[in-house]
């Protein structure tokens, strides 16, 4: 095993795993609150009564309370929406940092060494400001991003490393609770090439519940019109539905319950309907057909007939609605099959991305894999388009799906030769049909060269400029007017300019602590503590002064953040109150 | 561009399975995680042979990319000097080597069209638009075959119809790629011309310039371009008629030429009157007809000079009023035409004479001011300018 355990976390929108390689394959590790341990940890943060900071499973209780919880932050991600949690609003990168502390100290708790960096997934659709805030995120909750990966090549990842003879083209149908994402997938001789992504990043299994819930409060009003719901009870109807939607896919009806839903003339009513799997299809349809477009639009892109596909693979809990399997069944023409698990597919692949890194799997046997980039770069350019002169023309540098790492060259000229300075801005397009740079968005990059000389031969200057983007998202630029010499170079990493500057990055980072620090899990001493300031009235004095010494010491070391110390100190606390008790 | 068989290491005729397994192998050796920059070579070339349009295209160029390009040159020559049929049989044996040179086809139209041979000439316009990337020149090209063809047809009733549905199509598709287009509308009003419907005509005009510059259009002949040519008022709206052929021209792949030195003319004449607004117009329109930008630049040279002229003149205060006087003439006289010289320069010798009669210390400040504010100036009147200075 390497230096630092290869670790894989796949941050979803209504759940999260963490994975580790080990032993060569890859193992998803249990969440300790979940009652059969199971390793699917809800992504849900929530803020108690008395301002304690739940995560996770113990959550769940609180999280529907308006203003006490946040739910499916991912979807947020990037937007520079607030989160208000508590009374406080964070922004969702500082909330999915505590779903992402979680992981990280269940892991830890798991494999008995501290963690500083992990491969993360991310959906293919994800633009580049939403990919920062899951960086910062990361960042945030004290993990070092080694590359952020694709979910469906992740998926594609955890079949390939078992299946490295498997020949022909995949489709990975990556259907999670916020979004949707379709990947075409090439395996030849243990390589596994990724051809193309495509998806909805505002498609997921919790606008389903939303469906059912409107479908179960149309019904609801229809039966009593003049009822009154609260704004917790439609919350908590959201759980209901999604409850119901689980279960609809193993029966072909259920039984919906949802006690004191509403009051009417001060009488509380119960909401209680059957629903059949039928009329949740007929409500979920709108979504299905969105999620049919997705599915053809990504054959399209990848230039692949469905006949000639040899496996579909089937990823993200949404995928369990028999709804979704018949329509991925029916465009495929073939039954998708189950041989991923669809919840810790993606969590095992970043696990299995991270060893690919740390070289711990060899390539000269063992599985090679090959991405793209989801959406394309290209820069500010002025053109004619017929006979009009257009000054916002954007020209790709490099377009969607194009296999990484990736160089090119390109010459461009000034306008005219008295031109004094040009400027290059970075602009990324993600369906690939930009035109202009307002169908792209801004990245906020750009390079820049000014001073130039008037051009001597009355022609203007020609630029020529050199771009590469590799496989951790590294852009690096260089413009370079030959006659001049005058030269510009544009490199920018996910821990350079794309992440937040350094003050802001401190403000956030004291928040997320101080939130943190509000958690049972942070207080893991505490118990210790409270314990010892209980035992010390009872104590003869010279015993009391040594408790004394050592709860200070406890404190101290967790003021100070450094593990071994605090563990040390615990230790030592512990076996003085063992003893003292014993005695 | 380094040889993408020579970087996978197979021969030129290896099958698409060989292609793919001297990939695979590569990778192994170079793989993307440790490897980055000879991984994206391997795949580079890998690119260019997995996909067969593109070893096609790449084989072309590599084996026969210089002598088509030698044989296109030619054939267009050929076009220039009014010998279609040679050009037509160069070009045919350049699209023998590569058919997807795309320049080739759209001047082989040109020559059958211009051959009268339309019935072959719109079979190739066709296979351009099916193979062609761009949307827009094909479809026009088409559509102006069509339209020649039906402007012969006179006496084939089924035939013209036939084709008029075509034209239509084709018209329609371009107008889908861009609504915006004016050469689109403009080819479209002529069709509804030959089919004698003036009002839809019009219409098709109006619907892009409504206060009657659709009058303007319908003016222009058949041969757009060739209208555009003869219309010698010069004013913007005259101009903006003109760019319409000439956009339109260009999509044809007709007359760029012509078009271009046309406007190179009327630069000139411009530059005689001083009229700076046309002035940018033809500019733009030169260099948009792809030819004789070089030589609208050049002969604008004398223009920029006006321009300081007019810059210094206006900068020289009112007491120096014979330096600004003769400012102005110099202006003048690049100016006016060429018959109206003569007077000016007698202008010239009458404020000459009245300068050196001012008071010696003016003199001295007026010879400096001259000096410094133009270069011509001092040139053409040497002798003036040491008259000034005498003590």
């Amino acid at each position: 095993m390497s230096k630092h355990p290869c670790i894989g976390i796949d941050l979803g929108t209504a759940t999260s795993e963490i994975a580790v390689w080990q032993d060569g394959a890859p193992l998803v590790l249990p969440d300790p609150d979940s009652p059969g341990r199971s390793p699917v940890v809800p992504s849900i943060v929530a803020v108690d009564r008395s301002g304690r900071l739940l995560v996770g499973e113990s959550a769940r209780a609180y999280v529907d309370l308006p203003g006490s919880g946040a739910r499916q932050v991912k979807r947020r991600m990037g937007s520079g929406e607030q989160v208000a949690l508590g009374g406080k609003a964070y922004r969702p990168e500082e909330i999915s940092a505590q779903i992402l502390r979680l992981l990280k100290s269940n892991a830890e708790q798991a494999l008995g060494v501290p963690l500083t960096q992990a491969v993360l997934s991310v959906p293919a659709n994800f633009g580049e400001a939403q990919r920062k805030a899951t960086y910062d995120a990361a960042r945030l909750a004290g993990l070092e991003v080694v590359r952020m990966i694709n979910e469906p090549t992740a998926a594609a990842l955890a079949f390939g490393v078992r299946n490295s003879d498997a020949e022909g083209q995949v489709v990975v149908f990556d259907f999670g609770g916020g979004t949707l994402d379709v990947t075409v997938l090439e395996m030849m001789e243990g390589i596994l090439e990724v051809k193309a992504s495509y998806g909805d990043a505002q498609l997921g299994g919790k606008d389903f519940d939303q469906a059912l819930a409107d479908l179960l409060e149309q019904r609801f009003r229809l039966a009593h019109p003049q009822a009154q719901a609260s704004e917790r009870a439609r919350a908590e109807l959201r759980s209901v539905a999604e409850s119901v939607k689980t279960q609809l896919s193993r029966h072909a009806a259920v039984q919906a319950f949802c006690p004191n839903y509403a009051v009417e003339a001060g009488r509380p009513l119960d909401l209680e309907f059957e629903v059949t799997r039928r009329e949740f299809e007929e409500a979920i349809r709108p979504l299905l057909e969105r999620a049919r477009k997705c599915l053809q639009a990504s054959l399209e892109k990848a230039k692949v007939q469905p006949r000639t596909v040899g496996r579909v693979l089937l990823v993200g809990g949404t995928t369990y609605v028999p709804a979704v399997r018949t329509l991925v069944a029916e465009i495929m023409g073939q039954e998708p099959r189950r041989e991923v698990d669809p919840d810790l597919a993606v969590a095992q692949g970043a696990a299995i991305e991270a060893a690919l890194i740390a070289g711990e799997i060899p390539s000269d046997q063992g599985l090679i894999k090959t991405d793209v980039t989801s959406f394309g770069l290209g820069v500010n350019v002025v053109g004619f388009v017929g006979l009009h002169m257009v000054n916002d023309l954007y020209d790709a540098l490099i377009q969607p799906n194009t296999t990484l790492p990736y160089q090119v060259s390109k010459s461009y000229s000034l306008l005219h030769a008295e031109q004094k300075q040009v400027q290059l801005c970075l602009y990324q397009d993600h369906e690939g049909t930009a035109k202009r740079v307002v169908d792209a968005q801004a990245t906020g990059l750009s390079a820049e060269i000014e001073d130039i000389p008037v051009s001597e031969t009355g022609e203007p200057h020609p630029l020529e400029v050199d771009f590469s983007y590799d496989l951790n998202g590294l852009i690096q630029l260089r413009a370079r007017i030959p006659t001049t010499g005058q030269e510009v170079a544009l490199m920018t990493s996910r821990d350079g300019a794309r992440s937040l500057d350094p003050a802001a990055f401190a403000q956030s980072k004291a928040k997320v602590d101080d939130l943190w620090s509000r958690s049972p899990l942070a207080n893991r001493y505490e118990g210790l503590i409270r314990k010892a300031e209980r035992m010390v009235p009872e104590l003869r004095p010279e015993d009391r002064k040594k408790v004394h010494q050592a709860t200070a010491a406890l404190q101290e070391a967790l003021a100070s953040g450094d593990e071994s110390r605090v563990e040390k100190a615990a230790d030592r606390l512990t076996d003085l109150l063992f003893d003292l008790d014993g005695a | 561009m380094e040889d993408p068989y020579a970087i996978l290491g197979i021969p030129g005729t290896a099958s698409p399975e060989e292609v793919r397994r001297a990939y695979a192998r590569l990778v192994r050796r170079h793989p993307p995680e440790s490897d980055p920059s000879s991984f994206a070579r391997v795949r580079r070339a890998y690119e260019v042979l997995r996909d067969p349009a593109r070893r096609e295209e790449h084989d072309a160029e590599a084996i026969w990319g210089d002598e088509c390009r030698a044989l296109v040159q030619e054939a267009e020559e050929h076009l220039h000097q009014g010998r279609p049929a040679r050009a037509t049989a160069l070009l045919k044996r350049v699209l023998v080597l590569n058919r997807n040179l795309d320049p080739a086809r759209r001047l082989l139209v040109r020559a059958l069209g211009a051959q009268g041979r339309f019935r072959e000439a719109l079979r190739e316009a066709e296979r351009r638009i099916s193979r062609s990337q761009e949307d827009l020149g094909p479809l026009c090209q088409a559509a102006w075959i069509c339209y020649r063809w039906i402007e012969v047809s006179r006496d084939h009733p089924v035939r013209r119809r036939r084709l008029e549905a075509r034209a239509h199509d084709l018209l329609d598709r371009a107008h889908q790629a861009d609504p915006e287009h004016l050469g689109v509308r403009v080819v479209r009003a002529e069709l509804y011309r030959l089919m004698d419907r003036p009002e839809r005509a019009l219409e098709w005009l109006d619907g892009k310039s409504p206060g009657g510059s659709g009058n303007r259009l319908w003016n222009l002949k058949p041969r757009l371009i060739e209208a555009a040519l003869m219309i010698d008022r010069l004013d913007r709206r005259g101009l903006q008629a003109c760019l319409r052929g000439i956009e339109f021209a260009c999509l044809v792949g007709e007359s760029e030429k012509e078009a271009g030195l046309f406007f190179v003319q009327q630069a000139r004449k411009e530059i005689r009157r001083g009229s700076f607004h046309s002035l940018r117009w033809l500019i733009h329109a030169a260099e948009v007809s792809g030819s004789g930008a070089q030589e609208v630049r050049q002969a604008l040279a004398p223009l920029k000079d006006l321009h300081a002229l007019i810059r210094e003149r206006n900068r020289i205060p009112p007491k120096l009023w014979g330096v600004r006087r003769l400012l102005g003439l110099e202006i003048e006289l690049i100016r006016v035409p060429v018959e109206r010289e003569a007077e000016i320069l007698r202008h010239w010798e009458e404020v000459q004479h009245r300068v050196l009669e001012e008071p010696h210390r003016l003199r001295r400040r007026w010879a400096r001011k001259l000096r410094e504010s133009c270069p011509i100036f001092s040139g053409r009147n040497q002798p003036l300018l040491a008259a000034l200075e005498e003590p």
